[in-house]
């Protein structure tokens, strides 16, 4: 019988069994977390938390994918739309999945290997990478957005890849104060949460291409983290400069401050 | 269920420092200082310290590869108790690949761990062996048995992830 995975043999030798003994946990299955959950099913990938609580609805057929209109009429759960979507590729896949927010089912996220966020506020974000840090869990970030520049809608995106000895998004510039007072009064200039397939497409495959990097080191990822950036009108990938500029190492989470925060 | 997550920079520190080479022990010893988290099912241990022995602690032994003073474990326990930590012993053998304990290193955890384990029994304590590029661990506590438990999940996090999956 032939392999499944004999075309990405160029991983590794131990490539599969890396990818069946990790634990990857998505947050948030939308635009974003959809392409990913099914590229990591695709991938070989065993075990996976998945966590959203949102249903499917008619406005998210524009990218939800797997969603179909029979999902929209019956309320289906996205998390349920991309556990029926990752099982049909493979079905020995172990699938956990908490309809809620994350924060919820906190302690459940703390033995992920790797976080792969796919949230749409930077307030949400940063929730994540706090309880990343504080567990040493990597974080590969996506996120979209499209704002009016002279007039004209210009989409854009980015891919992070958080370290837990790295530099933190705040340490990157991507996250910082203004940003989160500004999210709190509008997030994007181009309609109500400007999202669409193909840059959903996009940073979802930047995304997991590094997750497979920093599992099997098949290519090798700079030693701090990454920090991409993706203009959707030019639709080119480049290196954020911010991340030249970012301490080695992170001064917003001290490397002691570890576990849950108590009083000693 | 028994994680431990290690991160690439203190890989780096403990291996950097452990390859130093001694007046007259043959191999160098620290400890790691741990936090201990709850999982759904389990304890999650994330070293965020490690501590060498120093030199004038070790005594001149040349039957084993290090000897040391009784001061460097009052030292270790004293840290554990003020800091309330999981404390593990630590040491590197100087290869690549999957390093294993040695039957002397056995011998001497049986007699190092239960201090720790007496001292702080609401903690799990342990001993981890390092190589060049991957690492290999015991962990001791009042629920576990008398000669330990191998960690049913051990990694190092950073650019190039390591992980090693202990399957019953």
């Amino acid at each position: 019988m032939t392999d499944r995975y004999e075309r990405q043999s160029f991983l590794g030798r131990d490539a599969t069994q890396i990818f069946a003994n990790s634990v990857i946990a998505i947050v948030g299955l939308g635009g974003g977390g959809s392409h990913v959950a099914q590229q990591l099913a695709h991938i070989g990938f065993l075990n996976i938390r998945l966590y959203d609580g949102d249903t499917a609805e008619l406005s998210n057929l524009n990218r939800l994918i797997g969603a179909s209109v029979n999902d929209v009429e019956n309320g289906t759960k996205k998390i349920d739309i991309a556990r029926r979507l990752m099982l049909a590729v493979n079905p020995n896949m172990k699938i956990e999945t908490f309809a809620c927010e994350w924060q919820q089912q906190a302690q459940s996220i703390r033995d992920a290997d790797v976080i792969i966020s796919c949230v749409d506020s930077y307030a949400a974000r940063q929730d994540i990478e706090a309880t990343a840090r504080r567990f040493l869990i990597p974080l590969v970030d996506i996120g979209m957005d499209v704002h009016l520049v002279n007039g004209r809608p210009h989409i854009s995106g980015q891919v992070i890849l958080s370290l837990p000895d790295g530099p933190c998004m705040k340490c990157l510039g991507f996250l910082n104060d203004q940003a989160l007072q500004q999210e709190a009064e509008k997030y994007g200039a181009a309609g109500g949460r400007p999202q669409v397939v193909w840059t959903n497409g996009v940073l979802a495959s930047i995304a997991v291409g590094l997750l497979v990097d920093l599992l099997t080191a098949w290519n090798g990822l700079p030693p701090n983290g990454q920090y991409l950036h993706f203009d959707g009108n030019t639709h080119e990938v480049s290196r954020s400069p911010r991340i030249q500029y970012a301490p080695p190492t992170c001064v917003h989470f001290p490397g002691d401050a570890v576990g849950e925060p108590v009083f000693q | 269920m028994i994680t431990l997550r290690i991160t690439n920079t203190l890989f780096c520190e403990m291996v950097g420092d452990l390859r130093r080479p001694h007046e007259h022990a043959h191999e160098r010893v620290g400890f790691i200082y741990c936090r201990q988290s709850t999982l759904r099912s389990g304890n999650l241990l994330l070293p965020y310290k490690y501590k060498p022995i120093r030199d004038d602690q070790y005594l001149e032994d040349h039957t084993v590869g290090a000897r040391f003073d009784g001061s460097c474990i009052r030292e270790a326990m004293q840290t554990a108790l003020t800091e309330g930590s999981s404390v593990f012993h630590v040491h590197l053998h100087e290869h690549k690949g999957q390093p294993r304990f040695s039957g002397i290193d056995r011998r001497e955890m049986q007699q190092i761990m239960p201090c720790f384990v007496n001292l702080r029994p609401d903690r799990l304590h342990g001993a981890l062996v390092l190589s060049l590029d991957s690492a290999f661990a015991r962990v001791w506590g009042t629920d576990l048995p008398p000669n330990g438990q191998t960690p049913d999940r051990l990694s190092v996090v950073g650019s190039r992830m390591k992980l090693w999956v202990t399957h019953d």
